[in-house]
């Protein structure tokens, strides 16, 4: 599908400014048990065509990061303080300040969300199309041809079969269907930055892998700038152009996707990779991180992770590092990151190099 | 050696007439003691079904389940209650596996004192905390009173694993026991099985969606790839993962998201004929990956149901035109 | 010794447990003081075999606490007396229907099969049945004037839908995986049942045996009113009955009798209804927050 086909209304024109700056966002919960620190203090630039991926376990705040940039997030939680900016067209607002319709407009038009339970975001007693035109009439787009046209592109930009989706009811498709079709009706209205939770998580592999091969494409062809919020790597190696560990509420590494992968400076980043078998990269020895996730309402002091860390120091008892340049583009914030580097020097991520000991055990013949 | 558990020609049909569905169509399989098998496919494919026959907690419509030979459809009462116990499964969701109303003793505590494994209670509390600390629950004394949703997802599994290690189990069906755990926690729960295996000789049973996780528990142990229901190809981890010959395995290996930027963009695609995996209801005459494969041969294919045959790298594979023909996943 | 600390120890967890919500402690009170009053309160306040005919319709006073009725009688005396034998019939009411509910509902669902059919069978028919024109018909046969046989009549009727409800929930607890592990590890039906299942059901059956509680009080005040149980001794709803037939609605003094009673019931009601709140963190040990 050409790009004039689907009109896409990316703004690269913005004097080269990003379309989204989050500055020291700060999220918290007000629960039983006490304050939940479910963000502190994230600052992040998006730039016009990338793809960051968002990747941490469960507890380090990225789910939290993304509802708050679409403020969908739930009523008992405190955005304050951080400014969210966003940019289209010369246009700057503080995304926190936006009032209640200005918001609708803005989760649909600017920056739309795909979440991870596709069945929940659709109405079930509604069929796809019903739901598709309540959308749009809802942002003012009332003429029936033009919304129906669009989203018959969609559909088929998606791999679907248009009219058996459109006339369906949501518990009529299958998850991967259902997904797609989400992924489609979030891209009516032309949004800028498409924000997906978990987009392949609960999906089985083959359909995981029409998914991958669609965001794929709108990154590669159409050049769309995307938030991937995922606790698999996998998506992270796949899809993204820059990286961004998460660990209690902050960033605590962010770097260009193959520096995170292959030069992890943060000793989180580096257990993370170590845990996580491939599958075509030969036989390798992992490494659970120690430990457990942190209890966010009390954390522990200074660096977060350091209680599960084997390069932990007193200082890192005491002090809690910042994000501090690695590299070209590349931030952590470890005290002991050069330690990191060393023994990265001894101990090298082979990954890259495994695949061609896999390939050597491989009888070569190719259709 | 005798099999510890063996199934032959195992289906398991649910519903009646219309409405009957083959969840399981004739699985013959023997696991050896001391054995690793890990069952691999998608969500429908049957391998949850099958490993609960196995375990015994689902009755088979047709075949028969073996367990050090006999023939549990045979066994007097005895020897059925010695394969009940010797035979243990590990669930999925940690938050549904462990009853919420009970503490962390009274669910270690109550199968030891059921089966007398232990002579009184305080023999019971002892033993309860071994147990807890062969699982790694340490220290031991934080735990016993805590209730399961006091506890994170990793440590409700270790639990659930203490629990099937109360009646010293010959054979332990893990479904998906890792999969809805924290990434950086798995491989530690992983690493607890493997050595429960060597110190305690347990045989395990691994069922799993991931390959990327059967490869790793697996290796020195075979994969069994399903496919709705039926055996689609199986062998030795390594032969299979890097020369597999059945097209839906190859598919499967090939869609595999990778966590690795060089293998993800130098990962071969094969572009499958159809998107939807078929009905159960519904199933396509003779092969059922027919109407997705790529390498259909009209007038076989889609009529004649394929058979299991031996290849001669290890294993065997349930499809007669591409078992001897390897191909290049990663280019 | 042992015996004795662990149940004292119950005891106090239970307490503190009953404390944990606010609402639902006052709920708590306010069931032990009605009960209190109603059962040991006729020894303070003993009933009046006669009023003074020279203070009928009295507004409430230190002498009279809630005023007094049409024949001068007092109204707090009256409130005491007269609600031993409605909580008594309908906590007799709770238990039978509750009894049965559970009884058959978990075995229908455990069971399954022709066992669950004949039960659901039976349990259809007696939704069916109309309870108050069913009562009419047998009053009319039978006197009711034994507030034990009220509470069984009342009982036998009342656990049709708890019966189904339990029958459902037995059904989806049997599927559970922890369910599975039990049978897995072979501890017996027994043990499945009143260690697995039951426990995990407590917090509904408590607030079903609520409900049938306050549902068997509205049951007998309504036999009561309609003229279907001829009692002639006091009780909240012959007051309220009394107070209809002699037209008190519509003396504005008699506001203190006639409102007397209602108070009452709607105060049980309310305190029954609040303290299940409590009564579910006693059974539910994921309501109480970490610690």
């Amino acid at each position: 599908m050409s790009k004039s086909n689907l009109e896409w209304q990316q703004d690269s024109t913005q004097n080269q400014k990003p379309p989204l700056s989050l500055q020291n966002v700060y999220v918290n919960y007000g629960t039983r048990k006490g304050n939940v620190q479910a963000v502190r203090g994230v600052t992040l630039d998006l730039y016009a065509g990338e793809s960051l991926a968002l990747i941490g376990e469960s507890g380090s705040g990225k789910t939290t990061l993304g509802l708050s940039i679409v403020r969908l997030l739930a009523s008992t939680a405190k955005v304050e303080p951080g400014t969210i900016i966003y940019r289209r067209d010369q246009r700057e607002v503080d995304v926190l300040k936006l009032s209640t319709s200005e918001l609708r407009q803005f989760r649909w038009r600017d920056c739309a969300m795909v979440f991870q339970s596709a069945l929940n975001a659709f109405n079930p007693v509604l069929r796809v199309w019903d739901q598709v035109l309540d959308t749009a009439q809802a942002h003012g787009w009332s003429d029936r041809t033009a919304v129906r046209e669009r989203f018959l592109d969609l559909l088929k930009f998606v791999q679907l079969d248009p009219t058996r989706v459109i006339n369906a009811y949501p518990h009529e498709l299958s998850g991967g269907m259902r997904q797609r079709t989400l992924l489609a009706i979030s891209l009516l209205l032309e949004p800028q930055i498409l924000i997906l939770d978990e987009p392949t998580t609960a999906l089985d592999i083959l359909t995981q892998r029409t998914i991958i091969g669609l965001l794929r494409r709108l990154k590669e062809e159409q050049h769309f700038t995307m938030i991937f919020i995922s606790h698999d790597l996998a998506i992270a190696a796949e899809l993204a152009d820059r990286v961004a560990t998460m660990y209690a509420g902050r960033i605590v590494e962010i770097g260009k996707t193959y520096d995170l992968f292959y030069q992890p400076r943060h000793p989180y980043t580096l257990g993370l990779i170590r845990a996580v078998p491939t599958v075509l990269g030969g036989f390798e020895e992992l490494f659970s991180i120690p430990g457990s996730p942190p209890d966010l309402v009390n954390l522990p002091s200074g660096c977060k992770f350091h209680p599960r860390c084997s390069f932990a120091t007193d200082k890192c008892k005491q002090q809690e590092p910042e994000l501090e340049e690695v590299g070209e583009r590349h931030f952590t914030a470890c005290w002991h990151w050069q330690d990191v580097e060393k023994e990265l020097e001894l101990h090298p991520i082979r990954r890259g190099a495994a695949k061609h000991d896999a390939l050597a055990q491989t009888t070569v013949e190719v259709r | 050696m005798v099999p510890i558990i063996e199934l032959k020609n195992v289906s398991k049909f649910f519903g009646h007439g219309k409405e009957r569905v083959t969840a399981v169509d004739s699985i013959s399989l023997a696991v050896e003691p001391g054995e690793i098998v890990c069952l691999v496919g998608e969500s429908g494919c049957g391998k949850s079904t099958t490993g609960r026959m196995a375990a015994g907690l689902l009755p088979v419509s047709a075949g028969q389940v073996l367990f050090d030979g006999k023939d549990i459809a045979q066994m007097n009462r005895d020897e059925l209650q010695t394969y009940r116990r010797a035979v243990q499964i590990v669930h999925q969701d940690p938050y549904a596996s462990l009853n919420p109303t009970q503490t962390i003793r009274d669910i270690i505590t109550a199968p030891l004192l059921h089966h007398k494994k232990v002579k009184d209670r305080t023999h019971a509390e002892k033993r309860a905390r071994e147990l807890l600390e062969i699982v790694d629950l340490t220290p031991v004394h934080d735990f016993m009173d805590k209730y399961p949703h006091q506890l994170s997802g990793g440590q409700r599994q270790r639990v659930s694993v203490a629990r099937a290690l109360t009646v010293e189990p010959k054979f332990i069906v893990a479904d998906e026991a890792v999969s809805m755990v924290d990434v950086s926690i798995r491989v530690s729960l992983l690493n607890m099985l493997s050595r429960l295996k060597n110190e305690f000789d347990v045989t395990f049973l691994f069922i799993t969606h991931d390959l990327a996780l059967a490869k790793y528990f697996a290796w020195q142990g075979r994969i069994v790839v399903m496919y709705l229901g039926r055996m689609v190809e199986e062998g030795p981890t390594p032969r299979l993962i890097t020369d597999a010959r059945h097209p839906y395995t190859q598919a499967l290996l090939a869609a595999v998201p990778e966590a690795d930027p060089e293998l993800a963009q130098h990962k071969r695609q094969i572009e499958l004929r159809g998107a939807e995996i078929p009905s159960l209801l519904h199933l396509p005459l003779g092969c059922t990956f027919h109407p997705r494969c790529p390498y259909i041969v009209e007038g076989q294919c889609d009529v004649h149901v394929p058979r299991l045959e031996a290849i001669r790298e290890g294993g065997s594979v349930a499809c007669p035109v591409r078992k001897d023909e390897s191909i290049q996943l990663v280019v | 010794m042992n015996t004795i600390r662990n149940i004292v120890g119950w005891i106090g967890t239970t307490l503190r447990l009953l404390t944990y919500n606010k609402v639902g402690f006052i709920g708590f009170l306010g069931v032990l003081l009605i009960l209190l009053l109603s059962f040991l309160g006729p020894y303070i306040w003993p009933i009046q075999a006669v009023g003074n005919t020279g203070e009928i319709f009295e507004p409430p006073s230190a002498l009279h606490w809630l005023g007094t009725d049409d024949g001068g009688k007092d109204n707090w005396i009256q409130i005491v007396n007269g609600g031993k034998n409605v909580i008594y019939a309908s906590l007799i009411a709770a238990l039978v229907s509750t009894f049965i509910a559970v009884t058959f509902g978990a075995m229908a669902g455990f069971l399954g099969g022709w066992v669950d059919s004949i039960v659901v069978a039976i349990t259809d028919i007696f939704l069916t049945i109309p309870t108050i024109p069913l009562l009419a018909v047998l009053a009319s046969f039978i006197t009711l004037n034994n507030f034990t046989f009220l509470g069984l009549l009342l009982g036998v009727l009342g656990w049709p839908s708890l019966l189904r409800a339990v029958r459902a929930q037995t059904f989806s607890l049997k599927e559970r995986d922890f369910v599975e592990a039990a049978r897995a590890l072979d501890l017996g039906t027994s043990h499945i049942i009143f260690k697995e299942m039951l426990p995990n059901m407590m917090t509904y059956i408590v607030i079903s045996f609520a409900l049938g509680f306050t549902g068997a009080i509205y049951g007998q005040i309504g036999l009561i009113l309609l003229g279907l149980v001829p009692f002639d001794s006091s009780n909240w709803g012959v007051m309220i009955s009394w107070g209809w037939n002699h037209g008190a609605l519509f003396f504005k003094d008699s506001v203190w009798y006639i409102m007397s009673p209602i108070v009452a019931i709607a105060l049980l009601q309310l305190s029954v209804i609040t303290m299940t709140r409590s009564l579910e963190m006693v059974f539910n040990p994921r309501l109480r927050s970490g610690g």
